[in-house]
């Protein structure tokens, strides 16, 4: 009989009786099988009522059927909590399983004791669990294992006074195996969930795990090499020898035991000088099997991908990659795409920036949009990072957008105005051919960033207030951030080409002044009104608009990449963490996960500390030169994590971009962040400004 | 630690999803059904590129597959647990789902069997074996043991297969090979209904092995009360966990297959080899009696240094006395005396690429991984591959080709197509050469070439008659798909070092706007077509008359769907890729050699019959289900060719010049 037809929901009147009439019938066994069967299909349908069947089921512990017992098993640990007097009932009977003569009974009673949570059976699990540590056969032992950190979950108080833990701590010697890596799996869920345990093995212990690990099966493989990480190394040759130890593991088929053997590398090349020297080729090493487990299910690929960065941003020189291993493939999901720019973006150096580009340019050119707008962001992203290669990214760039498809055109603004924000007065030409396209731009994102462009580079363009006519057209209708980029960009356009420009702003500043209805817009509009209009804007020598000028056109700020830093305190952590949900959502994991224990690199004599790199330089940079950005990159590493926050640090196509398109005044270092508190800031200035002309006077 | 695992049944179209299975190991999370529901609001909620596998919310992470059938594995978890592992686990066990539910009847040596996939029904039929599985390699959960082999001896319970309802009660699964199985069906009701009579595990187990040489293994104690075996017990927790004890057979025997498929790219513009990728299986079925110690060595010595950097520093102490080798030697000499011989002949002119092998170039293989049978630590002393094997078929090792740094060498198979409009009489003319550049002696077979006819370029006038294709082709038959708008040509079987040709002539409606600029914008995507294709459609037509008309192809209505179907290709994105499928037997293109092998069995002492394959392969639907163990290395390995504007000709009295 197929499980499908028992999938109904049934009460327990009616399947007491079903059990009464089999029990009557001949061959009674297979019928109540099936009666079981219906009773475990309302398990899974969530059907609290059955747990007054708990004395008919109970009762069927009498008949010898291991299948027929499992599936009691399944019940009693399903209902017990829910009717817990009638429970106790089955208490005598699992009493009997535990010394029952096949090590599967036992070991199912033992199971099923420590499952439940309730007060008779716990004190009862505990005497179980003590025998069970001691039987012969592993299989038991291995379940007892868990019975204590079962038990643990239920009572931990209980489980410490009455020594269990010390005494799963024996079965780390034990001789099998699998026991062995098992108890060590018990144990770190107590350790990581208690607060004064900790697990810490010896040099001698650590020694013997290795040699386990060679014919444990692949999963134990995994607990060994997990519970490896506990033991800190005192000298550079123990994490040496562990180091070594670890990389036949490399090659393993399953790609769990492949990562956590990197994880363990990782570790003890902290305890390392300079592994680099030593294992030459150790990074090659690392990189290979990385990119050997790409050809495995999408999933995993991701997360081999996740850590990947995460080894890019910290551990650069442990692992070597080619570029060329991250090239997306056909048939690849978005999501993997994705994460394989970042990485391309990542790995790019001057040396294969010509391979990454022309790769980067099949990408803008291919038939997904999504993939060749992020394509295209990526190029950009490039460009502000390579300063040397900046050249031929714009050129690719400009050969993208040339072709006038409207996506690519659209993209292409956002991204050219970073890079005009990185290297000003640089890349005219192309800036004007980019212009030339302005009809085609219609998303908010990339409209912003046009009209940014033609009020910084309004002197270069021919016919520049028609184009600007065209584009303000509809300024009540944009959206809030277009009109914060088109009021500036007309006030500059007025600055700078006072006769061209004046009928323009005169438009904007009214429409945002006496049409729009939003308190901000309105502000700034005023303030630029009033910059303007100010009898102290053309200054002491009487230029025209001098002191607005000095105001308003200021130089930018230079942006820097600053995606590639992430603080070291946090990247140490998540290396701690690799492949774990940490690192794929590359955040602290106390942010993620409140209750767990921040893990840090042990303190020894020989701990390297974490090389001064171009990392941090780069915070620094930052920070000095725009507060916003680097306030924002703090914000994007260690905010807590949002509701639907995945996936949250997106390196390259997003960060460089959005939020810092509209610090578009040019006069200061704000953020839009900011926004009320700047025309606050903005109006102070020129008040200071106009005190200091007075005082002067 | 997880806290739990479900299976989902979510088709794409349905807004909720049916909890097939669920297992909670932790109290720190939600019941099941608000924990689903709020994966669902969830997983809604996210963009489609965003829809990665793990996922968080509110305190609770999420970690999904997807299977086939929208089958979705879920596991979810409060702490930070090794996501690796999770996944890896739950691919796994999906794949035994799959060997149960699938495998068991595909057994049965009936091909129609072969491609089941593990669908919402065959799940709920066996909750039970299941919830079975799902506490064998879950303990706490934490993972035990995911190994097919093994639990398949453990766990016994029958599967209810979908197929053998023995009942005849409801047949709503049976779509497909209802009629012609019939025959089949009633010998399989036969069996079904001998089954549960008897109830007993010995006809079952006999289903499962399918060649004629049984496992007998008798350290099974009771075979027909017990439904768990005992012995797996000892076998779980011994060292050599993989392979039971006092297995036996009366032949000895041992397949080696070694299987590469090939992703290859080749841009016909530019004429480069973009992708050029081997991946590369070595599959192994095993019928050897007790504990036997089998050694593999690779005419590669490099297998056992990937990545090492430095090949020379191969140290050669093999101290070790080795058994002899089982493999027939001078087989193998002559061919590769053959090779040389070839090489040598033809390497000034062409350059053929296994001249570049045979010269003993290193083998830039990577990514080389084996299966955990292997002693990894001693392949590197011997360069020679020590396992114990387990029982019946494995995946012994999986490798890796980049042919990036010879992308030079001519490839397999190569093709070339011309495409020529011929504006005076509305025909497309398609001229396709394929040349074959491997030895003489080997022959490729099945080989199938499928060459797109963008609907966006060219409206082929599919209505009226029959004879729209012509074709002559030197070997092999020409057809044309209307469903998938692409020429197919099939060619049984060809030699290597050869030549042949083919060339096909389909009717256009019309091929007025066809000119090169049109093409070159269509194979680069441009924008034009992307709109201009998706509101020609004019959609007011169909108006219940016309419908009818349609349906029964009266009144000047054709009753064909192609009309509709090119339509529906012109809207997506139409793929303007060449494809090629076929097979190689007897060569491995990485030019990896099995160049040794020994079976060796202390007690009983037995020689065995190894037997070696090799073949190359490329064929991007061989892999449909995840699960499918057979032949995991390639995913959907493509044999592309890129057209370019230049295998376009246009010749008539369009604007355009005729390009020579």
């Amino acid at each position: 009989m197929s499980d499908g037809k028992l999938f109904a929901k049934s009460n327990s009147v009616e399947l007491r009786a079903e059990l009464e009439q089999a029990m009557k019938k001949s061959k009674s066994h297979s019928r109540i099988k099936i009666v079981l069967r219906k009773v475990i299909a309302n398990i899974i349908l969530n059907n609290n009522e059955l747990a007054a069947m708990m004395p008919d089921v109970i009762d069927l512990f009498k008949i010898d059927d291991l299948e027929i017992r499992k599936m009691c098993f399944q019940y009693l640990s399903n209902y017990a909590h829910v009717n817990p007097r009638d429970a106790s009932e089955a208490l005598p009977y699992l009493e009997q399983f535990l010394n029952d003569s096949s090590p599967i009974v036992r070991a199912l009673a033992i199971r099923t004791l420590a499952s439940v949570a309730n007060k008779d059976y716990i004190e009862r699990t505990v005497g179980a669990v003590r025998t069970g540590l001691g039987d012969v056969d592993p299989y038991v032992r291995k379940t007892a294992a868990y019975a204590v950190s079962r038990l643990y979950q239920h009572d931990p108080t209980r489980t410490e006074k009455h020594n269990l833990i010390s005494e799963l701590n024996e079965l780390l010697y034990d001789k099998n195996q699998v026991v062995v890596s098992n108890a060590l799996a018990s144990l770190s869920y107590v350790t990581d969930h208690s607060r004064t345990l900790t697990l810490a093995i010896d040099k001698a212990h650590s020694m013997a795990l290795i040699t386990h690990l060679g014919n444990a099966n692949e999963w134990c493989q995994i607990y060994i090499l997990n519970s490896l990480m506990s033991y800190v190394p005192q000298n550079s040759e123990e994490a040496l020898d562990l180091i070594e130890a670890t990389i036949p593991s490399l090659q393993h088929e399953n790609s769990s035991v492949v990562l956590n053997a990197i994880k363990v590398i990782v570790y003890y090349s902290h305890y390392v000088k300079n592994p680099g020297l030593i294992f030459p080729t150790l990074p090659k090493r690392l990189g290979t099997s990385l990119i050997s487990l790409l050809s495995k299910p999408a999933e995993i690929q991701f997360l081999v991908l996740r850590n990947v960065i995460l080894l890019l941003l910290g551990s650069k020189d442990l692992v070597s990659f080619e570029v060329e291993m991250f090239f997306c493939h056909n048939e690849d999901p978005i999501y993997i795409k994705d994460t394989k720019l970042e990485i391309i973006y990542l790995l790019a150096n001057e040396q294969n920036v010509h391979v990454v580009l022309r790769e980067l340019e099949e990408y803008a050119t291919e038939v997904d949009v999504s993939m060749a707008r992020k394509a295209i962001r990526a190029l950009g992203n490039l460009a502000v990072k390579l300063p040397n290669a900046a050249d031929a990214c714009v050129e690719v760039i400009q050969n993208l957008f040339n072709e006038g498809i409207s996506y690519i055109v659209q993209e292409s603004a956002v991204v050219l105005k970073n890079i005009m924000r990185k290297y000003p007065n640089k890349f005219q030409q192309e800036t004007l051919e980019l212009v030339k396209f302005y009809k085609l731009i219609d998303e908010p994102d990339a409209k912003a960033s046009m009209i940014w462009i033609i009020g910084q580079a309004c002197q270069f363009i021919d016919s520049v207030e028609t184009i600007f006519e065209v584009i303000i057209s509809n300024f009540k209708d944009d959206p809030i951030e277009v009109q914060y980029a088109t009021l500036t960009a007309a006030t500059k356009l007025y600055l700078m080409l006072p006769e061209k420009g004046e009928k323009t702003v005169l438009n904007v500043l009214k429409w945002a002044t006496e049409e729009s209805d939003n308190p901000d817009i309105r502000e700034r509009g005023y303030i630029y009104w009033r910059l303007i209009s100010s009898e102290y804007a053309s200054g002491k020598s009487g230029n025209f608009q001098e002191v607005t000028k000095e105001i308003i056109l200021n130089p930018n700020p230079i942006i820097s990449p600053e995606n590639d830093s992430i603080d070291p305190k946090i990247l140490e952590e998540l290396e701690l963490n690799i492949g774990t949900l940490a690192s794929i959502y590359l955040k602290p994991v106390s942010h993620v996960f409140r209750l767990a224990k921040v893990k840090s690199l042990p303190n020894s004599p020989v701990l390297q500390k974490r090389a001064q790199g171009p990392v941090t330089s780069d915070v620094t940079v930052a920070t000095k030169n725009a507060q916003s950005t680097s306030g924002r990159k703090v914000s994007v590493i260690s905010s807590p994590v949002a509701d639907t926050s995945f996936p949250a640090r997106n390196l390259t196509p997003r960060s460089t971009s959005s939020k810092q398109t509209y610090d578009s005044t040019g006069s200061s270092n704000e953020d839009i962040s900011s926004k009320d508190s700047f025309a606050k800031r903005l109006t102070r200035k020129a008040t200071q400004l106009a005190a200091r002309k007075g005082s002067r006077d | 630690m997880i806290s739990s695992l479900c299976i989902l049944h979510w088709p794409e179209s349905d807004s909720h999803s049916q909890v097939l299975v669920s297992r909670r190991y932790r109290n720190d999370i939600p019941n099941e059904r608000s924990i689903v529901s709020s994966f669902e609001i969830l997983y809604k909620k996210l963009r489609p590129e965003e829809r990665v596998p793990f996922n968080y919310h509110r305190g609770i992470n999420y970690v999904h597959i997807r299977g086939a059938n929208d089958i979705l594995l879920l596991v979810t978890a409060t702490t930070n647990i090794n996501a690796m592992s999770v996944v890896v686990f739950l691919n796994s066990f999906y794949g035994i789902l799959h060997n149960y539910l699938c495998q068991q009847l595909s057994s049965s040596n009936n091909e129609d069997f072969k491609h089941l996939s593990l669908d919402r029904d065959s799940i709920i039929d066996n909750v039970n074996l299941i919830f079975e599985l799902i506490d064998e390699c879950l303990d706490f959960g934490l993972i035990q043991s995911t190994d097919y082999n093994i639990l398949r001896e453990y766990i016994k319970v029958n599967v209810n297969l979908p197929r053998f309802r023995a009942d005849g009660s409801d047949i709503t699964s049976d779509e497909s090979d209802s009629e012609s199985n019939s025959k089949h069906d009633v010998k399989s009701r036969a069996r079904a209904k001998s089954k549960s009579k008897s109830n007993s595990q010995t006809n079952h187990n006999s289903n499962i092995k399918s060649t004629s040489n049984h496992a007998i293994t008798n350290d099974v104690i009771d075979h027909s009360s017990e439904f768990v075996n005992s012995s797996v017990l000892r076998t779980y927790s011994s060292a050599i966990n993989w392979r039971q004890k006092g297995i036996f057979y009366s032949k000895n025997e041992i397949y080696i297959d070694i299987i590469e498929d090939c992703e290859f790219y080749y841009d016909l513009e530019l004429g480069v080899i973009k992708r050029n990728e081997v991946f590369g299986t070595c599959a192994v079925k095993c019928y050897l009696s007790g504990m036997p110690v089998c050694r593999i060595g690779f005419n590669e010595k490099q297998i056992s240094r990937i990545g090492n950097g430095d090949p020379d520093d191969a140290s050669e102490n093999e101290t070790e006395v080795l058994p002899s080798n089982q493999l027939k030697a001078d087989d193998r000499e002559e061919e590769e005396d053959d090779e040389e011989l070839e090489s040598k002949e033809k390497s000034p002119t062409a350059e053929p690429e296994l001249a570049v092998q045979s010269k003993k170039s290193r083998i830039p293989i990577r990514n080389v991984q084996f299966h955990q049978c292997i002693e990894l630590a001693t392949i590197y002393k011997n360069n020679l591959v020590t396992f114990i094997p387990p029982d019946d078929k494995f995946i012994l090792m999986t490798y890796h080709l980049e042919q990036q740094k010879q992308k030079k060498k001519l490839p397999l198979i190569m093709i070339e197509p011309t495409f020529r409009v011929l504006k005076s009489t509305n025909k497309l003319q398609v001229l396709c050469v394929v040349s074959t550049n491997f030895k003489k002696r080997i022959h490729c077979q099945n080989l199938m070439v499928r060459i797109p006819i963008n609907p966006n370029i060219f409206e082929v006038d599919i209505g009226k008659d029959e004879d729209c294709l012509k074709y002559r082709a030197e070997t092999g038959e020409v057809g044309y798909k209307v469903d998938s708008s692409e020429l197919v040509w099939k060619i049984g079987a060809i030699d290597g070092r050869e030549q042949a040709r083919m060339m096909a002539e389909l009717t256009l409606t019309s091929a007025e706007k066809v000119n090169t600029t049109y093409i070159q914008d269509v194979l680069l995507h441009r924008g034009p077509i992307r709109e201009a294709s998706a509101p020609s459609d004019d959609e007011d037509e169909d108006s219940a008359q016309a419908e009818l008309d349609q349906f029964y192809g009266v009144h000047g209505q054709s009753s064909s769907s192609a009309k509709k179907l090119t339509k529906q290709w012109k809207i997506q994105n139409f793929d303007n890729d060449i494809k090629l499928k076929f097979s190689i037997p007897m060569l491995a293109y990485s030019g990896l050699r099995l160049n040794y092998l020994s079976v060796v069995e202390d007690q009983l002492k037995y020689s065995c019959f190894p037997w070696v394959r090799y073949a190359t392969e490329s064929d991007p639907h061989k892999k449909t289900g995840k699960g499918d163990n057979k032949d995991i290395a390639g995913q959907n390995c493509d044999y592309r060719f890129r057209i370019g504007i230049s295998s376009f000709q246009i010749i008539g009295n369009g604007t355009d010049k005729p390009k020579s």
